[in-house]
């Protein structure tokens, strides 16, 4: 016994399989999901972009927040920003999981994206929240799941939790190991001051590899309220 | 003229069974490996024939069993089988022989005595007998478990479908073989399932666990049975497949234990993209729409099955309505006359114009005659009207309440990954209910269930489906491990879903156990849910909630 499978996803924006957005016109792509056989109040849409080279995806979720509000053309689920877009091949695919946790998948929708802006440039993949008194030293590390590179400085994203308790300034150094020599040094600086975060890059951009080691280090004691992704 | 043998002189030789200790006593049907250990004293045991003279095809109570190695032979003057010796260490003058046989004789009742015979012969035609083993032989008591259960399977998804590849689409025929006087289990006893009609087992395919690949599929196609033994617990497992992926099939199985034989399963593989017999005309029905009865104890609609062609009896007939078996009473069953015969099928589940639910419903037969393929029937599309009323529910007891191996650790909702492989219901014994006595005295277990819930596209009534009752002998090895469980197929629990309002489906599960009267023979094929509870062990109800109804859909086989 084997379920139907869902119908593929649409992307109106591609024409003949491409996705190009070169154009600047919108800074959103909609998904389309079709209606299916048993929708239902609480269903749970993701939406899954899988780079054909395995070297990226990511997923969006929408839910049906009821039965009869489901749009006779299809549920609209929008990504944003694009800049988790890059250029090159892409299955696009969605599952349907209903409260019950039964779980429907569509079958597969391939595009190649074109002009994607600032591809592979703010890729997140490590984020985390300091709220606290912190000591100084390594604050945080990790391992750099797959090649990508740091272009510019809001490439790095820090949203403040709070107002830290007063202080005249923090600087957290953001530091690469590289996987094949060991050599480390540090690559940007993440600051506290007036009231305000920065994070300025030591050179023009940082080229990471998948395996290398990236570190926060915090340069002496300080309260720390602030979610940082990379 | 033929010189007549010589005598070893201080040769021995000694046969063992592998049966519980050493003891020439056989179950009929049962596999036995003998070993022959032959000793020479100050001379040459290895190399030396053994010839097993009753195993072998002159009137012999015992057949090779299995492939044979190059150390085994026939042997045309005896017409027995010989075994070369081997010595296991550098001690040649020890040597033994090992054969696995199966004793077959039903020539022999039960504490029948015969003698089993064996002897070597070395390269000068010196033999050295064995001592003459006499032996008896018992009728073992075979308890099927599921027995005279309906199952149905959908036609495969690919040619070599495994009953992991399947989704979930395969049953397990099983069996417990107990010794008849104390109700132990007997191992390496083979068990033989054959078709009652010719062509029923060309629609399936057979397999000894759930991970088997394709090639180790079982059975003799040609003779159209399929032999299996029994293991530690008594118990043989079979797992069918449908083999065909397009074509209605049906058969009955047998199962047949030496002198035992009896009806383990039925089932049916209907294959309505394939099409109807034109021959065969649609069941009939009294009105239309077809008035649903309210009445509580009554759980069935009549139909008709109509005069078709040839219709002989002893065909078997299989009701489906909307595409589904029936489990209801008289809703598979021989004929037992020819020309048109009443049948019935389940009111729960139907579209119900009542509820404002104005489609319609699909009614139809299998039929399968003794010589011919299974035939699908012309659909009877048709309306349904009346309230069914509230299903009957299972009255609790007190024993210690079943519960399901697939659900613990996993939530309480049963739903489309839970019934993956079917649902085991775990029934406990032994330690674990110890308001039963269980010191010599043996049990039937019964386990019985109520599903109930939204099927798809159909927003009310709820539907309900009753699987009951499913029995079998509890072992001393279940009272020892502590559980009994009882398998059901994916297919009871496809496609409940939730009301429109999202209340949730349900299934309730209950068992009860009943005291074997042994000098009653077969064993009691005893419940249903009407059955006094003051007479029986009675389990609480186990209530869990249900909904397996993909957001996709049921797939093309029942949307």
């Amino acid at each position: 016994m084997t379920e139907n499978e869902l119908a593929a996803p649409s992307l109106p924006k591609a024409i003949n399989g491409v996705l190009d957005l070169g154009n600047g016109q919108d800074n959103v792509v909609s998904v389309i999901i079709g209606q299916y056989a048993e929708i239902d109040k609480g269903d749970k849409i993701t939406v899954r972009f899988d780079d054909v080279s395995g070297q990226s995806s990511f997923l969006r979720y929408a839910y049906v927040a009821d039965l009869d509000s489901f749009p006779p053309l299809g549920q609209e689920v929008q990504i944003r920003p694009l800049s988790v877009l890059s250029d090159g091949q892409f299955t696009v695919f969605y599952t349907v999981e209903s409260r019950a946790a039964n779980v429907s998948t569509s079958k597969p929708l391939g595009i190649t994206i074109k002009n994607a802006p600032g591809a592979e440039a703010d890729v997140q993949y490590h984020q985390s929240s300091y709220d606290g008194f912190y000591l100084q030293g390594i604050l945080d590390s990790w391992i750099v799941p797959f090649d990508y590179t740091i272009a510019k400085n809001s490439d790095v994203l820090m949203s403040p939790l709070g107002v830290p308790a007063a202080q005249d300034k923090v600087t957290l150094t953001l530091c690469q190991r590289n996987q094949a020599t060991g050599a480390s040094k540090a690559v940007g600086v993440m600051s506290y001051y007036a009231g305000k975060w920065t994070f300025a890059l030591s050179g023009s951009s940082v080229v990471l590899k998948k395996g290398d080691e990236l570190s926060w280090t915090l340069a002496s004691n300080a309260n720390l309220s602030v979610a940082v992704a990379v | 003229m033929k010189r007549p043998a010589m005598l070893a002189s201080n040769a021995t030789l000694e046969v063992v069974p592998d049966t519980d200790g050493q003891r020439y006593e056989f179950y009929i049907w049962q596999v036995v490996t003998f070993t022959a250990t032959l000793t020479v004293p100050g001379g040459i045991a290895d190399g030396q024939t053994v010839i097993f003279q009753s195993i072998g095809t002159k009137n012999q109570a015992f057949v090779l069993f299995g492939p044979q190695d190059a150390n085994t032979k026939p042997n045309n003057e005896f017409q027995a089988w010989q075994v070369k010796a081997h010595s296991r260490d550098s001690d040649l003058s020890v040597a033994t022989a090992t054969i696995r046989a199966l004793y077959s004789s039903v020539a022999c009742g039960a504490d029948a005595k015969a003698t089993f015979e064996a002897k070597s012969i070395d390269s000068k035609k010196n033999e050295t007998p064995s001592p003459p083993y006499n032996y008896t032989a018992t009728a073992p008591n075979v308890n099927i478990q599921q027995g005279y259960d309906s199952y149905q399977l959908l036609p495969a998804s690919s040619d070599n479908e495994t009953p992991l590849t399947s989704s979930g689409n395969y049953f397990i025929c099983s069996a417990y073989v107990s010794d008849p006087q104390t109700g132990l289990p007997l191992k390496n006893i083979n068990m033989r399932l054959s078709p009652e009609a010719s062509h029923s087992f060309d629609g399936v395919r057979f397999y000894p666990a759930l991970n088997s690949a394709i090639t180790d599929a079982i059975g003799d196609n040609e003779k159209r049975q399929v032999d299996r033994l029994t293991d530690e617990s008594g118990v043989t497992s079979i797992y069918v497949c449908a083999a065909q992926t397009h074509g209605t099939y049906a058969g009955v199985i047998h199962g047949k234990c030496g002198v035992v034989e009896t009806q383990v399963s039925t089932f049916v593989i209907p294959d309505f993209k394939f099409g109807a017999t034109p021959s065969l005309p649609a069941p009939l029905l009294t009105s239309s729409p077809v008035q649903v009865p309210s009445t509580s104890p009554i759980e069935s609609i009549d139909c008709t099955i109509p005069d078709y062609t040839n219709n002989a009896t002893d065909d078997w007939i299989f009701v489906l309505c909307n595409r589904r078996a029936q489990r209801v009473e008289h809703s598979s069953f021989p004929r037992d006359k020819t020309g048109s015969v009443s049948a019935s099928f389940s009111k729960f589940g139907l579209r119900n114009l009542t509820f404002d639910d104005y489609g319609s419903n699909e009614l139809t037969y299998i039929v399968l005659p003794a010589e011919l393929p299974a035939a699908l029937a012309s659909t009877l599309r048709f309306h349904a009207k009346g309230n069914p009323g509230p299903e009957i529910s299972l009255s609790a007891g007190t024993l210690k309440a079943p519960t399901i191996v697939e659900t613990l650790g996993h939530g309480v909702v049963i739903n489309t990954e839970t019934i993956a492989h079917g649902l085991t219901v775990r029934v406990p014994v032994g330690n674990r209910s110890p308001d039963i006595p269980w010191n010599n005295i043996r049990y039937v277990v019964n386990v019985m269930l109520e599903v109930s819930g939204w099927m798809t596209d159909v927003d009310d009534p709820v539907a309900v489906r009753i699987i009951s009752p499913l029995d079998r002998e509890v072992s001393k090895a279940d009272i020892a491990l502590g559980y009994v469980d009882i398998w059901l197929p994916r297919i009871e629990f496809w496609g409940f879903g939730q009301s429109i309002e999202g209340a949730m489906g349900r299934c309730d599960v209950q068992y009860t156990m009943t005291v074997i009267d042994s000098s009653v023979s077969p064993l009691p094929k005893i419940l249903n849910r009407q059955v006094d509870a003051a007479h029986l062990y009675r389990s609480q109800v186990l209530h869990c909630h249900i909904d397996t109804l993909p957001p996709s859909g049921l797939g093309p086989y029942f949307d």
